[in-house]
């Protein structure tokens, strides 16, 4: 039986994204999996498999768990059958004609929810860029190397836990001291900063966005400015 | 320090000594409490509660580096549903919380405390306003 919150999230999915939610809780993987072939087979967009199945449901996995109307295991079944999709994907995503710019995306130290800035990896991959996803609880000094080594232009970091935004902090901090490209813009995302939408200034970043496409959205309005040579503060 | 809802921010001195003394205010909360299950955030094993109470400083060290109300507000929100499904009842966790206060009176300097223990009322504060209301939603 679903709590109001639950059952609400529930029916406000999509018909796809509800079989897809049913499948991965009833331990299903190949069904879970055989529905995000299909509807990419009869035409749906990568894009609107991550923004209308994979990031709804994975929101809703953790609401489900809040309410213990979940297991911690269902969870992290339910998360690793998403992670299978998105690589079973890739060979749609891998295929854009490259436009010179790089990302690099992270989570940082201590931070283990990882699919969402994976999802803005991918977008931006599919938008032309160069991207190098670091993954889950990545430390700072190698992610500032990475940042350094691949001449990154954006860095995308991710924390979905309050307490670990000391440590997105640290991160910038360290970006920014490097010697790196003085044209690098740090774009932040995760759940503290959808809560408290100034929260990304003060935690020193350039830009912020709720998602994905937003993402793509907010980065090439900032490096349109950038050309202009207007300011590069941007959130939304 | 609060403010018309806002909170002052912790200097860089005070964020330091904070993170510094970590430990020694995690101790003094074990040692105050005796018997675990009187401990911040949760009931059961030392182990799990050393753990679940270094994540409890870390979330205010959180708090402290970015005063942010609206994250505050959330997270004492996301607690008040959270903890009592672990079997913690509200009103432990709020003793727990006044306990966690006193350890950061004992152990950080009166400058730091001073600080820090306005975001210990703020969130005692909000997590009775929250509880208080009418009847939460199992």
């Amino acid at each position: 039986m679903r709590n109001r919150e639950s059952h609400d999230a529930v029916r406000s999915l999509t018909p796809l994204a509800r079989h897809y939610l049913d499948a991965v809780l009833d331990s299903d993987r190949h069904g879970a999996t055989a529905l995000v072939q299909d509807a990419v087979e009869n035409g749906a967009s990568v894009r609107d498999i991550y923004m209308t199945v994979f990031q709804p449901v994975q929101q809703l996995l953790g609401l489900l768990w809040q309410k213990s109307e979940i297991s911690v295991a269902q969870e992290h079944f339910s998360t690793a059958v998403t992670q299978l999709n998105m690589s079973l994907l890739y060979s749609h995503i891998f295929t854009s004609e490259k436009n010179g710019r790089h990302l690099v995306a992270t989570c940082v130290g201590g931070e283990l929810h990882e699919i969402g800035v994976r999802m803005v990896a991918d977008f931006f991959e599919m938008e032309g860029w160069d991207t190098y996803y670091l993954g889950a609880n990545a430390p700072a000094e190698s992610v500032v190397e990475t940042v350094q080594r691949v001449g990154a232009d954006i860095l995308a970091v991710s924390t979905s836990m309050t307490y670990n935004i000391p440590e997105v902090i640290a991160l910038i901090e360290k970006a920014k001291a490097a010697d790196i490209n003085p044209e690098l813009r740090v774009l932040v995302g995760g759940r503290p900063f959808n809560t408290d939408k100034e929260l990304w200034r003060r935690v020193g970043a350039d830009l912020y966005a709720p998602d994905a496409q937003t993402a793509i959205n907010v980065v090439n309005e900032a490096l349109d400015e950038r050309s202009a040579g207007g300011t590069h503060e941007r959130g939304r | 320090m609060s403010e018309g809802g806002r909170l002052s921010p912790a200097g860089s001195t005070t964020l330091a000594e904070f993170r510094e003394k970590s430990d020694a205010i995690v101790a003094a909360v074990l040692s105050r409490t005796g018997e675990v299950e009187h401990a911040p955030f949760s009931k059961g094993h030392r182990a799990t509660v050393v753990e679940r109470m270094k994540y409890a400083q870390k979330t205010v060290e959180s708090f402290l580096a970015v005063p942010s109300v609206a994250l505050i507000r959330e997270h004492m929100e996301w607690l008040v549903d959270r903890v009592p499904r672990e079997g913690v009842s509200i009103a432990s966790f709020i003793g727990g919380l006044k306990i966690h206060k006193e350890a950061v009176e004992e152990v950080l300097s009166a400058a730091a405390a001073e600080e820090v223990l306005p975001y210990f009322d703020f969130m005692i504060s909000e997590i009775e306003q929250i509880a208080d209301q009418p009847k939460r939603e199992s």
